[in-house]
């Protein structure tokens, strides 16, 4: 740390001092009645509101969360150590919330927004946005006609995300749940480049530490951490603060969504958010319901992702939106967009447990995981026969649609007649075909971790798939003929590839890719 | 805090009060009837006991509150027969403060580092006559930790004068 002389430091503290506002004023106060689990039962406060802060004797926070006839239950944002019974507690008359701005991105914070990561505070410009807002009406909403690129083939060819969509990601415990998430961050790179972001937050939620700060440095390493920031409420932290990460997120998003700017969040994991309301709930001593969560967990989540929209592309009626925080006023603009994508981890694959019927059901879709193809080797894990997206398809790019309109039908036919397999040539022609084309897809969607493919690419190798033009090349090669195949079309053709990326799709561009696929697996042939 | 049917019940006597011109007098009787049960723990015990049975308990309290106005015996004997004597300690503080309220007769406590004088009590009504538009009775509490200034509570309400809070927040803003 750089030395800091005495004539400085008393500068500081000169300017400290003649910036105190010693402002005594009439605060409404209450008395801690209980304290313990991270919850307090707070005698008084007769005029708190539902999820206002209280400010406790040590100057911890509090959020109300129950309002009873004498008292109000009260989840602590902090360690409960330095609270005692008779402690009072004071009425700050504001709805939890936490700055935002610009200088957020690239930064680690925690729930109430408080920088974590050692580098000081926010610079720039902070909002005050709270935590807990309602989602955007229908009239300042518009449909999703964007793709949201992940840079996955199987998803951006079969279940295509768009901006402003909620697409669930589900499976089971180590099946990529969270890898497929960080290599959508990782694509968004592109856009980042071209000085378009797509500003990304990842929101960690009763995770280790480690696995968070592993993150970090995975995003930082790639260049991504510019444009994106990380939510943190770890497993050590207060389930209250775990149970209202996810909200603190959504406020960061709906900074970049209504000012127009598209941006993607990760909610890593819902199931656990949902874990930490029941320990809150069932402390507050509120009924258990299905699987002892509270009656309004539904509620929980579907306002959550409710307020991830695409904004309406009309300045003059998004200014309007209901609900805008004050700070916000006279900054909207229209365009914007929050696409979310939840993760939900399901136990030995029980898709019907509560938690993920309830949010499979809020959600636009979602994108199923399973050990299974995990396992043998198909990774990223997508069961693309149950993986679905509602609002995707408008969102694809044009030539993308066309090239992907038959693969998912291809692949559904491959897996009915995949048992059959083993009987090799004793199959007809036509069945025999089918289960060829289909092994070689299934080896075109195989992707490492890490490695998104850009858009232009993936319509490339697609088409080389859907239009069997690897009928030639053995299974175990397809790998191979994929890295030549696109290095070949990417140094001799790049202006057909810059033309597929804006959507164009003809038959001078599709010849063009015939010839380089058959010129190229010329070279497999057995 | 008392309960909601404590509250019924003294709005109702309260009311009946009224029309006989008793309310004073009743006052002073529950005033006596709450310092005699929250004082005699064993009166307490007796009342909420549910292996006692009803009519000795109120036999038992007509016996200790023999003084009392009819009206506040025949509040004894409707509780006994509604098999709600244990309400009676929130049936006087819930009238006791219903009182207070009518007459706009409200309690503050003044928390102050040395012994007040009349010239800061005098200041502090006029505070107090400022937040609600009317006076109070003060009572003084002194406490040295809090240095200096004083504390003025109210209900639910709070003014914190004190030297030793406005450390406290120097010393939070300057962390």
């Amino acid at each position: 740390m750089a030395e800091v002389n005495s004539a400085e430091v008393s500068a500081i503290l000169k300017k400290q001092i003649s910036g105190f506002e010693s402002e005594t004023s009439l605060d409404e106060v209450g008395t801690v009645l209980r304290v313990g689990d991270g919850i307090a039962n707070v005698y008084g406060l007769t005029n708190a509101q539902l999820g206002e802060l209280v400010e406790f004797e040590g100057g911890l926070n509090g959020m109300v969360l129950n309002l009873e006839e004498d008292t109000v239950g009260v989840v602590l944002l902090g360690k409960s150590n330095d609270i005692n019974e008779g402690d009072s507690v004071k009425r700050t008359k504001k709805i939890s919330s936490i700055q935002v701005g610009e200088g957020i991105v690239g930064r680690v914070v925690n729930t109430l927004g408080e920088t974590i990561d050692g580098k000081g505070d926010i610079d720039g410009e902070t909002f005050l946005m709270p935590i807990e807002r309602k989602a955007p009406g229908v009239i300042y909403r518009q449909p999703v006609t964007e793709p949201m690129q992940t840079g996955i083939k199987s998803i951006d060819a079969m279940v295509p995300v768009g901006r402003g969509q909620r697409e669930l990601v589900i499976g089971d415990r180590q099946t990529g749940k969270t890898s497929v998430c960080i290599d959508t961050i990782l694509n968004q790179k592109e856009f980042f480049d071209k000085g378009e972001p797509v500003y990304c937050i990842y929101v960690a939620i009763g995770q280790k530490a480690s696995t968070v700060a592993g993150i970090a440095n995975l995003l930082e390493e790639r260049g991504a951490l510019a444009y994106t920031t990380i939510v943190a409420a770890n497993a050590s932290d207060p389930a209250a603060m775990q149970v209202y990460a996810p909200l603190a997120g959504a406020a960061i998003g709906e900074y970049f969504r209504d000012t127009g700017r598209p941006a993607l969040i990760i909610y890593d994991d819902l199931s656990k958010q949902a874990v930490a309301y029941r320990e809150v709930s069932l402390l507050l001593r509120r009924p258990p319901g299905r699987e002892a969560y509270p009656g309004d967990v539904f509620y929980l989540h579907s306002r959550l992702l409710e307020r991830s929209a695409k904004i309406i592309d009309d300045d003059g009626i998004a200014q309007q939106m209901n609900d805008l925080p004050e700070a916000l006023k006279g900054k909207v603009k229209g365009g914007g967009s929050l696409t979310a994508l939840p993760i939900i981890e399901t136990q030995a694959g029980d898709v019907s447990a509560y938690i993920p019927t309830n949010v499979i059901s809020i959600t636009d879709g979602q994108i199923f995981l399973t050990s299974d193809l995990f396992n043998s080797g198909v990774r990223p894990a997508i069961d693309v026969g149950i993986s679905v997206s509602r609002v995707g398809g408008s969102a694809q790019i044009k030539s993308m649609k066309k090239v992907a309109g038959t693969l998912k039908l291809d692949q559904a036919q491959y897996r009915e007649l995949e048992a059959f397999a083993k009987f090799g040539s004793d199959l007809d022609a036509s069945t025999q075909n089918t289960i060829e084309k289909g092994k070689r897809n299934v080896e075109i969607l195989k992707q490492a971790e890490a490695n998104p493919f850009a858009v232009e690419d993936q319509i490339a190798i697609v088409y080389a798939g859907t239009k069997n033009l690897m009928r030639n090349v053995p299974v175990d090669k397809i790998k191979e003929f994929e890295k030549d195949y696109l290095s070949y079309l990417n140094s001799k053709h790049r202006d057909v590839l810059d033309q597929l990326k804006a959507g164009k799709y003809n038959d001078e561009l599709t010849d063009t890719l015939e010839s380089a696929a058959k010129e190229i697996s010329a070279k497999y042939q057995a | 805090m008392g309960s909601r049917a404590g509250k019924r019940y003294a709005k109702a006597i309260i009311e009946l009060a009224q029309d006989e011109k008793l309310e004073d007098k009743l006052l002073e009787n529950f005033n006596s009837i709450q310092s005699t049960i929250s004082n005699n723990k064993n009166l307490r015990l007796m009342l909420a006991s549910p292996l006692i049975e009803v009519s000795k308990k109120e036999a038992v309290l007509l016996e200790v509150f023999d003084s009392v106005e009819t009206l506040v015996k025949k509040l004894i004997k409707t509780l006994a027969d509604n098999n709600r004597v244990e309400l009676l300690e929130d049936v006087s503080q819930a009238y006791i403060e219903l009182y207070n309220s009518i007459h706009h007769i409200q309690s503050a406590t003044v928390i102050t580092a040395v012994e007040m004088n009349k010239e800061l009590e005098e200041k502090v009504q006029s505070k107090i006559k400022e937040i609600t538009g009317y006076t109070a009775n003060l009572t003084n509490q002194v406490d040295e930790s809090i240095l200096g200034g004083f504390i003025l509570r109210l209900k639910d309400l709070q003014f914190d004068g004190s030297v030793s809070s406005s450390l406290n927040r120097f010393k939070r803003q300057l962390s």
